[in-house]
């Protein structure tokens, strides 16, 4: 899957050029245009009960695109539908990664994509949600935040501090716990950060530079609440 | 992939952050890890640590130096490397793989039993809202104070009403203010509404009870009736809708949860909201089974407090019944549920328990009012307002009382 990110920033898309016969798997309604080459066809992916599990648990869709070079080599741009930015991870068959619900974006079609709970109270706390996607095989994984994206690599024991609801993705042998930002709960409360994720290494940590449900908060106040 | 080597995510050579995908061949005195770019490295098992590690908690962790000197974080996947280790290994690693093997079963164990708990949750909450949601109208519904109500009703009105004419004169009009004075000596002492009805020149077969003790019945309705106790039937059902705030409960349980609680705790602007905009709806409202049972069952009451005949209530619907879905569909006194049979068993039921009686007729001239509502000729009007005389069930008439 040859691709180039295209517009990087906060309203990017993914270009990706399919060899002919080349099939590649998209989130729902993530196509911008394409080739007419390319056919555009919905798949449950991983069966129905997987699907379906992973539409109710991630809130993602039953179906993806499958996106398949019929008639001979072919461009497809695909794109999120909130604004943000999209960036590429590699699978080798030896890793996996781990990813905040409606992250993926596309994949090749090799991937498998699941979901999986991350316990209960790190579901409530973290602002991750209660389920998030696992992805694994081997290729090409395109993903996309709210705002833009930014990657920080942990070497083993290694740990970082993010923002609960900025995580995005990150690799499976990254681990996490949910803790108050500061000692005390007032002052966790009172720095406006509550609570926090401290992410321990080895591996790669993409997060976000927008909070959605912090941006959520902020545009209810220009909605009048009467019709 | 030959047997006792596993695949692992590799982290140590170069930038200790960055993993490269290789492969550990598990033998007797040594691990030895090969990369898929071709190197190879000698991890004696004297240096290795065994754990578990990653997001699940169910990778298995080798950490440990190569004789070069690296020192490896290598993730495997999977049991496989456990169960070869605990056979196969090193005696040193044979106990921590097995207490590893041990672990992993636990962890998997306590992840279902989490899972499971957390759909009990989830259940235990739908349920409780399924069976709660109901209480919680109820709540809400007896906070709103009657003025409020008439004020939201009145927007139902106004909604429903938009852009059609209001009679306030002629046969129409007389004819239904004739029929609702008369059931007002049926009407409970003591209710706190202000009752007014509202008769509309529109097609629409159709009588609706808006909150606040606001009817509204529609010329059309008018139309398809064969007399006046029909049309004193179908207003004291209305009615009785009214009188047991059937219409806000059924707006509340449309408008969600969210407007409920907003209500109950004293913030009534949501539900105004709801109203405002979704008020015109209030004809596609259907009530629930048990609200239509209870309407029908104290329309009787009132109808006989009002000394009209009741009997003459389930003629209409059963002239309905009787022509298919010849009729619009929108008149919601014939929503559903219940069905028609039901319905009519249990007025008939009601209607055996009532003494014989010499019912005062409305004195209406039905047939006459159609024709001048432009109705076609009425091919199976009875008489105009007839004095009814019920016997109960197995009894004879009894003689006419004095009027």
């Amino acid at each position: 899957m040859k691709y180039q990110i295209m517009q990087p920033g906060s309203y990017a898309m993914i270009k990706v050029d399919l060899a002919a016969n080349e099939v590649m798997k998209a989130e729902s309604g993530a196509m911008v245009a394409m080739h007419p080459n390319i056919d555009v066809e919905a798949k449950v992916d991983g069966g129905m009960f997987g699907a379906l599990k992973r539409a109710v648990l991630t809130g993602e869709s039953v179906f993806f695109q499958t996106l398949k070079a019929t008639r001979g080599p072919g461009e497809v741009y695909l794109a999120p539908g909130v604004p943000g930015d999209v960036t590429v991870m590699e699978l080798n068959g030896a890793n996996h990664f781990f990813l905040q619900k409606q992250a993926f974006l596309a994949g090749d079609d090799g991937l498998t994509i699941e979901a999986v709970s991350q316990g209960f109270f790190k579901g409530l706390l973290s602002g991750e949600g209660m389920f998030i996607q696992k992805v694994s095989g081997k290729g090409t994984l395109a993903i996309s935040s709210f705002g833009a994206i930014h990657k920080i690599t942990l070497a083993p024991g290694q740990q970082y501090i993010v923002d609960n609801s900025h995580l995005v993705a990150w690799s499976g042998t990254v681990t996490y716990d949910v803790q108050k930002a500061s000692s005390g709960w007032f002052s966790s409360i009172g720095s406006g950060e509550g609570l926090v994720c401290k992410v321990n290494g080895p591996g790669d940590v993409w997060f976000q530079t927008r909070n959605p449900g912090a941006f959520g908060s902020w545009i209810r106040q220009f909605i009048p609440s009467k019709g | 992939m030959p047997a006792g080597t596993f695949r692992c995510d590799v982290f140590g050579p170069g930038d200790p952050g960055q993993s490269s995908p290789g492969s550990l061949e598990v033998v007797y005195e040594a691990f030895r890890l090969t990369l898929d770019d071709g190197r190879s490295f000698t991890l004696p098992t004297g240096g290795i640590k065994l754990s578990r590690g990653g997001f699940d908690g169910l990778h298995v962790i080798v950490e440990g130096p190569a004789e070069t000197g690296e020192r490896f974080y290598l993730s495997v996947q999977g049991e496989l490397v456990l169960e070869h280790l605990a056979h196969l290994g090193p005696a040193e690693l044979r106990l921590a793989a097995r207490d590893l093997l041990k672990q992993g079963s636990s962890t998997r164990t306590w992840g279902q039993v989490s899972f499971l708990v957390f759909l009990g949750f989830l259940a235990a909450c739908g349920l409780g809202l399924w069976l709660g949601f109901g209480w919680l109208v109820e709540r809400a519904v007896g906070l709103v104070p009657p003025a409020l109500e008439t004020s939201l009703g009145e927007i139902v009105v106004q909604s429903i009403g938009s852009g059609k004419k209001e009679l306030k004169q002629g046969p129409a009009h007389e004819a239904v203010m004739k029929v609702w004075n008369r059931l007002q000596a049926g009407i409970p002492a003591g209710q706190p509404y202000t009752l007014k009805i509202y008769v509309y020149d529109d097609p629409m077969v159709n009588a609706l009870a808006a909150p606040g003790g606001h009817v509204m019945v529609f010329t059309g309705l008018l139309k398809e009736l064969d007399s006046a106790e029909e049309l004193a039937g179908i207003l004291a059902h209305e009615l009785q809708h009214v009188l047991k705030k059937h219409p806000l409960k059924g707006i509340m349980q449309s408008a969600g949860l969210a407007v409920v609680l907003g209500t109950i705790f004293g913030d009534a602007g949501a539900l105004a909201v709801v109203i405002r905009e979704y008020g015109g709806k209030l004809a596609e409202l259907s009530y629930s089974r048990d609200q239509e049972r209870e309407a029908d069952r104290l329309a009787v009451d009132l109808l006989v407090k009002a000394d009209i005949d009741p009997t003459r209530f389930p003629e209409f619907f059963r002239r309905l019944h009787a022509k298919g879905n010849s009729f619009p569909a929108a008149l919601s006194i014939l929503s559903t549920h219940p069905g028609h049979e039901e319905r009519d068993e249990a007025l008939q039921a009601r209607f055996r328990t009532l003494p014989a009686t010499r019912w005062e007729p409305i004195g209406i001239d039905w047939p006459a009012l159609k024709t001048a509502l432009g109705a076609p000729a009425a091919v199976t009007a009875g008489p105009a307002s007839p004095a009814a005389i019920v016997p109960p069930a197995g009894q004879k008439p009894p003689a006419e009382r004095e009027p």
